[in-house]
């Protein structure tokens, strides 16, 4: 079944020179062409669509704005701002709204490399319910105590790029919404995308960043109490496995990029569960307590009750906004074990540290 | 003997009326005298009052000149001979050495010649008594710095009784570290200016980019398949003519095969659309680039990668350069990311790159033919990074090199080049990141700058 994609930009020329560009993906794609703001709302009132691409500034109602609306109207879709944009203000103002920014001029590779593998990461997620439930989230919630620290260390007269750096590695939550933004087409002219925090941090420079966590409210705190104690102890679980995967990858040999990604996957592999506490709060409570009661696996458990694993869900978010697919891949499949290999990817190191865990604590439980 | 002693008597008594008259005369001397000598004390007293004060205002003076490091000037208007002050001399240069003549001749000569007209102008105006001070901030040439730039103030200070100026008096300034200051200021704000408007550019110039690329891919697209049924067309023209079928038709498919030129347009059209394609690409790439140059910096130091920073500088100085050089590149593949203000490494690059084709015009120009390398290369070096830039030009010569760093110092004729560049690249490395900028020259071998940056801000 086809995807049904919105594109949306003021000027005719552009839409009819995207719908030309992108002819060769007819069978793939059943795009759409939305003149402006206005016709755009107008497009998504009346049908659904999978993917909506919009410009950034228009006369009437601006993507970003658009973008809002999107949300509430069909919180599903992937949101996606195609500008030529430059300014500080509308930058920060899409990554508010938009899953992912991209730049004009945009070639046909880019877009198909951007929405087909999120859209495939959709598939794996069972009912709709939880495929819109990701889709619509915007942020990630952090812990409370890691967010104060940001918020106390940024408002400083001399913040530290190291400590805001470390602040934000140490939370989930901030690191995947500081890549995400870091590697928009807006703040990352070199087109290399960045895993690595502190290099993220010094790419948008402090003033970005606070305005990101003061003003624009890229990052907020978790607020289910009773599963505050699970999001901590999730967090130290992370943070010791990214370390594991980098001295993992690092003792391997294994080139920079993949030891950045096989230490980032390592980190955001249990993202999933964070979406889920998120969104289900106690409920997810109620299904963390029978994974251990029953000595099931606890991604099992939320497949037969969610419709999907926290893997999946963590690939999807990812996916959906922009990581890079070695990342992607390893938190998908860290469940899978495909045993000793000859050689290394971000997966597979995730794959063997996760085991040496699991052998270590001697269960098999949780998934871990 | 009665007369006698009468006679003496009255002797007697004239004599003591003259003495007393004398006496008194002696006393009127006296009492004279004194006065006068209390007059003398008290005119001596003032005398020494008057030395004190003006001991001590000349002490003041030369407090006053000394603290301000200004220099002083009095000028006979008539003679034309002139009194200038040893900080004076100093200022521009002059010492034990070579000496400063004591003539306004010696100073007008010395003003640069752009600042000659506007001098001279404020000069007519302040003696026809328009102003009633001289104000003028001008150019004097420094003995071996080039340009000072100078704050002169004064006034006329005696006038004869037609009411035309005798004597003129008054102070000078070096101000050429203000003036710097000043310049940059006006610099950046330039810069920003443009920088907003080629943001705004390149904007507008990536949405037609845009779909004009778009639409040259979806002709390359459509190409093979159109090609393959024009293949078609003559067969199927030769097969309709020797068929039953209806001969007009025959003919006017013929027609329109001749008319459409269809062996040239089946052998051009693919190679019309590459080529567009190419020069789309090539458009979208400048334009990126120009796109990072202006993007408006955010003040504070940011990770960036040099070599796509340089990358881009290159590609938007290209007009500068591909007439007289060819660029090279040497990048270190591994170089970190680098804490810089990344507008003024960018301005700092492409001044470097400009002198470099500066530097190379000039030796080709001068008969050797050819064009010239101008290499750039990054290296990683401990804690820091290097860049180098390397030029096959003219060299600098060995009189110029302690002073090529000097703000308003330049060789390029006057009204050309402003004496900055190098100037800006020294403030914006050394004092801005903490950097070192220096360089190694050959005449008529070329030289390279090598400009190091410490990786990471001191926090």
């Amino acid at each position: 079944m086809p995807q049904h994609i919105l594109f949306v930009d003021d000027n005719p020329l552009m839409l009819a020179g995207l719908g030309r560009m992108l002819r060769p993906m007819r069978h793939e794609w059943d795009m759409a062409f939305a003149p402006g703001g206005a016709a755009a709302l107008a497009a998504i009132e009346a049908s659904s669509y999978d993917v909506i691409v919009s410009d950034m500034r228009m006369p009437d109602i601006d993507g970003a704005e658009l973008l809002r609306y999107a949300i509430r109207i069909q919180p599903r879709a992937m949101r996606i701002i195609l500008s030529g944009q430059a300014s500080y203000g509308a930058s920060l103002r899409s990554v508010q709204t938009a899953h992912q920014c991209l730049s004009k001029p945009c070639e046909m590779a880019m877009l198909t490399g951007k929405i087909g593998p999120a859209l495939a990461r959709r598939a794996p997620l069972g009912g709709e319910e939880i495929a819109v439930a990701v889709s619509e989230m915007t942020t990630l919630p952090s812990r409370p105590e890691a967010h104060r620290h940001l918020l106390a260390e940024l408002q400083t007269p001399n913040p530290s790029t190291h400590h805001t750096a470390e602040i934000i590695a140490s939370d989930l939550g901030m690191t995947c919404k500081l890549l995400q933004v870091a590697n928009s087409a807006f703040f990352s002219n070199d087109r290399r995308q960045t895993l690595d925090v502190g290099h993220a941090v010094r790419r948008l420079g402090l003033d970005i960043v606070r305005q990101l966590a003061v003003s624009a409210g890229a990052f907020n705190e978790f607020d289910c109490q009773e599963l505050l104690p699970f999001v901590e102890e999730l967090s130290i679980h992370s943070i010791e496995t990214r370390d594991r995967s980098e001295v993992v990858a690092t003792s391997k040999g294994l080139a920079r990029p993949i030891i950045e990604a096989a230490s980032t996957a390592g980190l955001l592999h249990d993202v999933g569960k964070l979406v889920f506490a998120a969104i289900y709060g106690p409920r997810y409570g109620q299904i963390l307590r029978r994974a251990r009661e029953e000595q099931v696996p606890l991604w099992c458990v939320e497949r037969d009750h969610l419709g999907a694993s926290h893997a999946d869900v963590g690939a999807y978010l990812l996916a959906l906004w922009g990581l890079s697919e070695p990342v992607v891949d390893a938190v998908a499949h860290h469940h899978h074990d495909e045993g000793p290999v000859s050689e290394f990817s971000a997966r597979t190191v995730l794959q063997a540290v996760l085991r040496t865990q699991r052998l270590q604590s001697g269960q098999h439980i949780n998934g871990k | 003997m009665k007369n006698t002693i009468d006679e003496r008597e009255d002797q007697l008594q004239s004599e003591v009326a003259q003495r007393q008259e004398v006496e008194q005369e002696l006393l009127r001397y006296i009492s004279e005298m004194d006065e006068a000598r209390d007059r003398v004390e008290r005119q001596a007293a003032t005398l020494i009052e008057q030395a004190e004060a003006l001991h001590q205002g000349k002490e003041r003076l030369d407090i006053v000149l000394q603290g301000s490091k200004d220099g002083f000037w009095d000028w006979n208007l008539r003679t034309g001979s002139a009194y200038f002050s040893p900080r004076l001399a100093e200022m521009l240069g002059y010492g034990d050495e070579t000496v400063l003549d004591q003539h306004i001749g010696a100073w007008t000569n010395l003003i640069h010649p752009d600042d000659r007209g506007h001098t001279l102008d404020a000069w007519k105006q302040h003696i026809a008594g328009h102003t009633t001070r001289f104000e003028n901030e001008h150019r004097l040439r420094h003995t071996t710095e080039g340009w000072k730039w100078v704050l002169v103030r004064g006034q006329v200070v005696e006038r004869d009784a037609n009411g035309s100026p005798r004597r003129a008096a008054g102070v000078i300034s070096d101000v050429t570290d203000r003036k710097r200051l000043e310049t940059e200021l006006r610099q950046s704000q330039k810069l920003e200016a443009v920088g907003q408007l080629a943001a705004g550019i390149t904007h507008e110039l990536n949405t037609p980019i845009q779909y004009i690329g778009g639409n040259v891919q979806f002709l390359r697209d459509i190409c093979r398949p159109l090609a393959a049924l024009l293949e078609l067309c003559d067969p199927a023209q030769e097969a309709l003519a020797g068929s039953s079928a209806d001969p007009m038709l025959a003919d006017r498919f013929k027609a329109a095969i001749d008319a459409a030129d269809l062996n040239y347009l089946r052998a051009e059209m693919p190679r019309a659309i590459e080529e567009s394609l190419e020069g789309v690409d090539r458009v979208g790439k400048i334009v990126r680039a120009l796109k990072e140059f202006a993007h408006p910096g955010q003040g504070e130091k940011v990770a960036v990668d040099l070599n796509h920073a340089i990358e881009t500088t290159i590609t938007i100085a290209r007009n500068e350069w591909r007439y007289v050089a060819d660029v090279v590149t040497a990048f270190d593949p591994e170089l970190p990311p680098v804490a810089c203000l990344i507008d003024e490494f960018n301005q700092v690059i492409l001044n470097l790159l400009i002198n470099a084709s500066h530097a190379i015009e000039e030796k080709i120009s001068g008969g050797s033919g050819g064009k010239g390398t101008i290499t750039i290369g990054t290296r990683s070096a401990g804690d820091s990074v290097e860049i180098w830039i390397q030029d096959t030009g003219a060299g600098i010569p060995e009189a110029f090199r302690s002073r090529i760093f000097e703000p308003f110092f330049t060789t390029k004729k006057v009204g050309k080049g402003t004496g900055q560049g190098l100037s800006l690249a020294h403030s914006a490395i050394v004092r801005r990141h903490g950097g070192q900028i220096r360089f190694d020259s050959h005449v008529d071998v070329g030289t390279t700058f090598f400009v190091r940056l410490p990786i990471a801000t001191a926090e």
